[in-house]
């Protein structure tokens, strides 16, 4: 699945470590969820589409 | 059901030992429920948070669980052919620590 993290946290300047702690997740969760190594859960989803003040759907597109 | 029947075991041997033995009782007990209050506590901590940490502990344990399994099937049938020793309690529990090691430096080198 591709998303649009790195962008949407560089448009704002936030650290991975400052977004992982808005969300209560690890750095390192934040940088496999950038790589598309990871998917994050629904729960983690709905949180950061609320951190960026937009939809899941504006983060993460289906690669299909 | 662990627990009572390590109890119960140790229960059984208090009955029937000597003062020394019933020492070692004591303390086998307290050393199997140290182990048990560390597994559960890190099992907790991380199946708690959310994030790629839960998911490598959980792929690593199913990984590391079929690793010994089948180091532990293989000895089975190379010990009834070769004449093996049976294994002793060190050597499963070094093996076991080795097989987590390996699954989850495997699972960590994936999601990084």
């Amino acid at each position: 699945m591709r998303n649009r993290l790195r962008v949407l946290r560089a448009e704002r300047g936030w650290s991975q470590q400052r977004l992982g702690n808005e969300l209560d997740v690890s750095r390192q969760t934040i940088n496999s969820i950038e790589q598309g190594k990871y998917d994050p859960s629904l729960h983690v989803a709905f949180r950061l589409a609320r951190a960026f003040d937009c939809r899941i759907e504006d983060i993460f597109t289906d690669q299909d | 059901m662990w627990t009572t029947g390590i109890v119960a075991a140790a229960v059984l041997v208090w009955i029937g030992a000597g003062p020394a033995r019933l020492l070692g009782t004591v303390l086998t007990g307290v050393a199997v429920a140290g182990f048990l209050s560390v597994a559960a506590v890190i099992g907790r901590s991380v199946l708690r948070r959310e994030g790629v940490e839960r998911t490598i502990h959980i792929e690593s344990s199913a990984m590391a669980f079929w690793l010994l399994m089948g180091i532990a099937f293989t000895y089975m049938l190379v010990q009834a052919i070769a004449d093996l020793p049976p294994p002793e309690g060190y050597m499963i529990v070094g093996t076991g620590a080795l097989c987590w090691a390996l699954a989850h430096g495997a699972r960590s080198e994936k999601y990084s």
